[in-house]
């Protein structure tokens, strides 16, 4: 256990000392001489997932943020746009797409213009971004439905193993007052439990090809 | 998540470095890129290399990728459109882009790494089996092809396969090798197959005493033998299949095996043989020859239920298409002992034969129509399937006029038997004792309900196209009879055009909303149209020897266009035109977040060169002057010939094509006599054999010669054969351009220079116009041109539209013509659909020519106020199966165009008008024709006169084969004439051909 924490703890030193030098030599230019500015990090199903496509969409708040799940969530994206390729939901309005685009903004924030230089992001691609996370969600509620039912076990498992959720003033609130919150979020799992089984599946057919070695 | 293995490394493993990788690549990314990239996109891009391994590249289809190369600024929006449109060659398994801080600006160079497609599986260590045993375990469930994709499904595949050959210790270990120039890879198996099981011990179950030794026997299982389930289990599976031959048909053998930890295989195996089974039939008989087919149990080797309750089925149904409609079939086990008996009874009731179909309440379809869909005749046995499927094919007819809630019945009623007096009956006949025929009337009651038309058409979510384009694209409109048929098709209309222009997520949902009691439906189409999707850049592929021009040309997608789906089938259709490629796959390929997609045109070239060759025999009959003083004499002959022909295609790359036909007989040729008798030429008999006929023929084409849109072809031909009373041989050079102008229009140019060589030459005088009909013996060097105007709709079986052509020939000795002469002719067609019950075509054609022939110094024979003929090859005749059908072929004409022998010496005139009726008949499959058809021949083009026409008419018969239509015409001359003294012309001509008259 000491030593597998060692080792952890190493591993951040050495990114950090890496980092550090990085930033030095940044600042002196003398990186600069040659920078790597984009590569492929994985195909999907052909298509190729590059470096600033998985910081633009970061940066726009679509992927969650955490590097070490980005590149997993922009390839699972991926595979699930090939799916809605398939079976289209409808067509979302422009009004829509618009209000998402601006969601997508905002989020992006002061840096957006950066990110836009940086990433090679375009006001179309902005919006194409906000249309794609539209459709993804029209697709699964299509697919799965906006409200699962949910059996009165599942409704009192979920209050049982949930219980920090469900206090007041540090007590625990009676079954009866919690019911329809534990309800409403034993379905929220449940449904999240179902598209992850079936992402599962979709990325074990898919072709995924990570380029980083 | 199925990973390929571009490394050594395993998926768990590499997963985890790559995630880490990608943390350590992102941060760098982060810390290095706004700063330096703020301060490189202010500089201008002064070169772009590629690299691949180490070594740098130069293609001109990758430098053609490149989004914003040298003299621009930065761009990382160019940078990743690179990225993104080599990744589409297919070819890299990674791109990555650097910047080179050079004096004077940037330098971007792509590393290229390539992918390393696995096309090889290999085996290595100790296998313990042969690599063709192993080969064979994954090609059975994977088949031939390395499938990297499936990697661990082939690792527990291969680890499953020594484990049921008993190597219950073997490891699999996977990995790829990479081998470069040419980039390739090998999945490699790293086994270690350990020490094989041997069987133990046998233990059998539920075999009885007297079953132990011939099980072990025919199984060959044996204590000692080497483990082998797959083995063992084929083996039992034969037993399992021998005892079901003997009637068993329950039986089933099957074994396991556990091993110990000293590697010994413990096998038990265990028998069911179930009873034994018989299958019997009662009630009413069925055909011996049937029951096999009907009940398969033998051949399946099964008494499963479902496959006893489809045998009942199939009895029933057997019955019921015979017009047994209460047939009942069922099938019942009994068990004595070990023994099981299946009986199928069978009790198919009374034969119904229809005697006679009512229709009542049909207004707005024809008792003939629903009679049709029905195929209930008279007579015949009834089959309530088919009337089933009859009123489907009713209900629809009525949908489609409008009447949405037609509501159609078949009530069949029984009649009474002859001698009866019983009253009619609608179910299963009350007797049911008796088998004797019955007699059905089926009366089919329909109620039309409220016909439906349409109140209002509306349409929204319209940005891009009017609304009057849409309206144009479809057929529903106000007042119209409401059809769902209709409004589906409309939709897809609608869908289409809207795909053809690029927008390819575009919904059109109508919606439909019935009101006034159901006789007003108003349709609103609901387009949501989504973005629409251009062409980003066309990547060609695969193409070795045709130039890119040649390929680019034939695509109607262009970058910067919209991504039409007609473009697309267009384009593939073009490109298969041409007829370069063996394959051709056009592919649009997305890229993420973007509504550009690039365009890959894979191809695959046919070979260039095309060699051909026949050979064969020809017997026949021939005339020879063989008899005394060269009387002729018939002869039959042998005429060795062989064929051969090369053509080189796509020359330089450009489409262009070159072709050679050589085409050569062995065959004698005539002996020639002179008018005393006397021969001229005595060939030897063996000497008389040469190779006396032959036909060369070359073709050039050029596509788009001098760059136009014209197409070129150039034709030089030398045919030398033999005929019964002369030989001939004709040189001709053709060359001839055609463009087409538009959809409609098109225009062809030519110019030809022929000559036809007579020799040997027997024939009387009277047959020389008729040799020179065919075989111009004068130099005739002419240039000529058409113009065509298109707008049928079938070429070979027009319903509507018009042809129409102009041609215009001159010939003139400047040219190196023998003969000058300017000729025209035009002929002009329209068909016209009538509206009638049948599809009714009327098609009426034109045609007119007019010809001057120039003087020469020395008059071809014209005496004063004659016209100078052309020569006849070039003159117009007329008369056959294409133009006035009352006369044979170019027999028309009158006393000036008819010699008082009777042979036709054609004319500089010619006026010829049709006008035909086509009906079709059984479906469209054949057609009755009736015609009438007027025209002459005139000896001067002043001579032209439409009130001096001779008439024809007639009947006749169309069959739409395979091949064009078979013809069939009777064409009577309604003019009679005596043009030979004391011979009237024939009342009649019957022709006989393929294709449409006009």
């Amino acid at each position: 256990m000491n030593s597998q924490f060692r080792i952890q703890n190493s591993k951040w030193i050495f990114v950090f000392i890496l980092n550090c030098e990085l930033c030095i030599l940044n600042s002196s230019g003398l990186l600069a001489a040659q920078q790597l500015l984009d590569r492929v990090v994985a195909r999907v199903n052909g298509n190729a997932i590059t470096l600033s496509d998985v910081r633009a969409a970061t940066g726009l708040g679509v992927l969650d943020g955490e590097p070490d799940a980005s590149l997993r969530q922009m390839i699972d994206r991926q595979i699930l746009l090939v799916e809605v390729q398939r079976f289209p939901p409808p067509e979302p309005a422009a009004a829509a797409i618009g209000a998402e685009a601006m969601v997508l903004t905002v989020r992006a924030g002061a840096g957006l213009a950066a990110l836009m230089q940086a990433t090679g992001l375009d006001q179309g691609r902005l919006r194409e971004t906000a249309r794609e996370t539209l459709r993804i969600r029209a697709y699964l509620d299509q697919r799965f439905g906006t409200d699962v039912q949910v059996s009165e076990d599942e409704v009192d498992r979920y209050y049982r193993e949930h219980p920090d959720e469900f206090l007041r003033e540090g007590l625990l609130i009676p079954f009866a007052e919690a019911e329809p919150v534990a309800r409403q979020r034993a379905a929220a799992l449940r449904r999240t439990a179902i598209i992850d089984a079936w992402m599962t599946d979709l990325r074990s057919r898919a072709d995924v090809a990570p380029t980083l070695p | 998540m199925r990973l390929r293995l571009a490394r050594s490394e395993v998926k768990g493993q590499r997963s985890k470095v790559g995630t880490k990788a990608f943390f350590l690549l992102s941060t760098v990314y982060c810390l290095l890129t706004p700063a330096a990239l703020a301060s490189a996109q202010s500089q201008a891009i002064i070169g772009v290399t590629f690299e691949q391994e180490g070594i740098p590249i130069v293609e001109p289809v990758l430098t053609s990728l490149i989004k914003g190369g040298a003299g621009v600024s930065l761009s990382m929006r160019d940078v990743r459109e690179t990225i993104t449109h080599l990744m589409s060659l297919n070819r890299y398994e990674d791109v990555q882009v650097y910047q080179d801080v050079v004096p004077g600006g940037l330098r971007l160079r792509y590393v290229l790494v390539p992918l390393h497609p696995i096309d090889r599986l290999e085996y290595r260590g100790a296998l313990g089996v042969t690599e063709a045993d192993l080969r064979r375990a994954v090609s059975d469930r994977f088949g031939g092809a390395a499938v990297p994709a499936r990697t661990e499904e082939l690792q527990r595949q291969l680890q499953q396969f020594y484990r049921d050959l008993g190597f219950i210790q073997a490891t699999v270990t996977p990995r790829v090798e990479q081998t470069h120039r040419p980039d390739r890879a090998s999945l490699v198996f790293d086994i270690a197959a350990g020490p094989r099981s041997a069987v133990a011990s046998i233990d059998l179950e539920s075999v009885a005493d007297s079953e132990r030794d011939s099980l072990l026997m025919e199984t060959g299982l044996r204590v000692g033998q080497p483990y082998d389930a797959p083995a063992l289990q084929g083996a039992l599976d034969e037993f399992q299949a021998s005892l079901r031959a003997r009637g068993y048909y329950e039986a089933r053998a099957v074994h396991v095996a556990t091993f110990d930890p000293a590697g010994g295989a413990r096998v038990i195996v265990t028998l069911d043989r179930g009873p034994l089974v018989s299958i019997a039939f009662a009630g009413d008989p069925i055909p011996n020859n049937e029951r096999q087919r009907l009940v398969p149990i033998q051949s399946e080797a099964s008494v499963d239920e479902d496959l006893l309750e489809d045998s009942s089925r199939a009895i029933e149904d057997y019955f019921k298409a015979r017009g047994y409609r209460d047939a009942l079939a069922e099938y019942a086990r009994s068990t004595q002992g070990d023994a099981q008996t299946i009986t199928f009874t069978v009790s198919r009731g009374p034969r119904y034969l229809t005697e006679e179909v009512k229709v009542s309440g049909n207004t707005a379809v024809s008792t003939n129509e629903i009679l049709q869909a029905l195929q209930l005749e008279p007579g015949e046995p009834f089959v309530q399937g088919r009337a089933d499927g009859g009123l489907g094919t009713i209900r629809n007819a009525y949908r489609s006029r409008g009447f949405t809630r037609a509501d159609v019945r078949a009530v069949p009623g029984v009649l009474p038997r002859a001698g009866s007096t019983a009253g009619s009956g609608t179910g299963s006949d009350t007797d049911a004792g008796s088998d004797a025929d019955r007699r059905v009337e089926i009366v089919i009651s329909i109620n039309e309900g409220p016909r439906t038309r349409i109140g209002a058409v509306v349409i929204e979510g319209l940005t891009v196209l009017s609304e009057a384009q849409i309206r144009a694209l479809m057929t529903a409109a106000a007042g119209r009879p409401f059809s769902e048929l209709e409004v589906a098709t409309d939709r897809d209309r609608i869908d289409l055009e809207y795909r053809n222009r690029g927008y390819d997520s575009v919904v059109v949902e109508p919606r439909v909303t019935l009101a006034d009691a159901d006789t007003r439906a108003d349709v609103r189409f609901v387009i949501t149209e989504g973005p629409q999707i251009f062409v980003d850049q066309v990547i060609i592929l695969g193409n070795r020897r045709t130039s890119i021009e040649t390929i680019s040309r034939e695509l109607t997608l262009r970058p910067g266009e919209p991504l039409g789906y007609a473009d697309l089938l267009e384009s593939q259709q073009r490109l298969s035109a041409l007829g370069l490629f063996r394959r051709i796959q056009i592919t649009p390929l997305s890229h993420p977040g973007e509504l550009r997609r690039d365009i890959l045109v894979q191809v695959e070239e046919a070979p260039p060169t095309i060699v051909g060759y026949g050979g064969g025999i020809e017997g026949g009959s021939r005339l020879r002057a063989t008899g005394d003083n060269g009387q002729a004499e018939e002869k039959f002959e042998f005429a060795p010939r062989g064929s051969f022909e090369i053509s080189r295609r796509n020359l330089f790359g450009k489409n262009r094509a070159v072709t050679l036909f050589t085409r050569v007989s062995l065959r004698s040729r005539d002996i020639v006599f002179a008018e005393d008798g006397v021969r001229l030429e005595t060939p030897a008999p063996e000497s008389g054999y040469g190779f006396n006929e032959y036909r060369v023929l070359a073709t050039y084409r050029e596509p788009r010669i001098f760059n136009s849109r014209a197409d070129g072809l150039v034709t030089g031909i030398l045919d030398k054969a033999i005929r019964s009373s002369f030989n001939f041989i004709t040189r001709e050079i053709r060359a001839e351009a055609g463009l087409r102008l538009s959809p409609k229009y098109s225009v062809a140019g030519r110019y030809s220079i022929e000559h036809t060589r007579l020799f040997d030459v027997t024939f009387d005088e009277d047959e020389k116009p008729l040799i020179d009909r065919l075989f111009p013996q004068v130099r005739i060097s002419k240039v000529s041109t058409s113009l065509i105007r298109d707008t049928r709709d079938d070429e070979l079986y027009p319903n509507r539209g018009t042809f129409s052509v102009v041609d215009g020939e001159l010939a003139a000795r400047v040219m190196g013509s023998e003969v000058g002469f300017v000729r025209t002719f035009v002929q002009s067609f329209a068909y016209l659909p009538l509206k009638t019950a049948r599809r009714t075509i009327l098609a009426l054609g034109a045609r007119v020519g007019a010809a001057h022939g120039f003087k020469l110094n020395e008059s071809r024979g014209s005496a004063d106020g004659e016209p100078v003929l052309l020569p006849a090859s070039e003159r117009f005749f007329a008369g056959g199966d294409t133009t006035v059908r009352g006369f044979s072929l170019d027999r028309l004409g009158d006393v000036g165009t008819i010699t008082a022998a009777g042979f036709p010496t054609g004319g500089n005139g010619e006026v010829v008008l049709n006008a035909e009726l086509r009906v079709s008949l059984f479906g469209t499959r054949a057609e009755a024709v009736g015609f009438i058809d007027a025209g002459n021949i005139f000896r001067r083009a002043s001579d032209l006169d439409l009130t001096n026409l001779r008439p024809a008419a007639g009947v006749g018969g169309r069959y739409r084969s395979p091949v064009g239509p078979i013809r069939v015409d009777v064409g009577f001359n309604l003019n009679r004439k005596e043009l030979v003294p004391g011979t009237l012309e024939r009342g009649y001509v019957l022709h006989i051909s393929l294709g449409q008259a006009f």
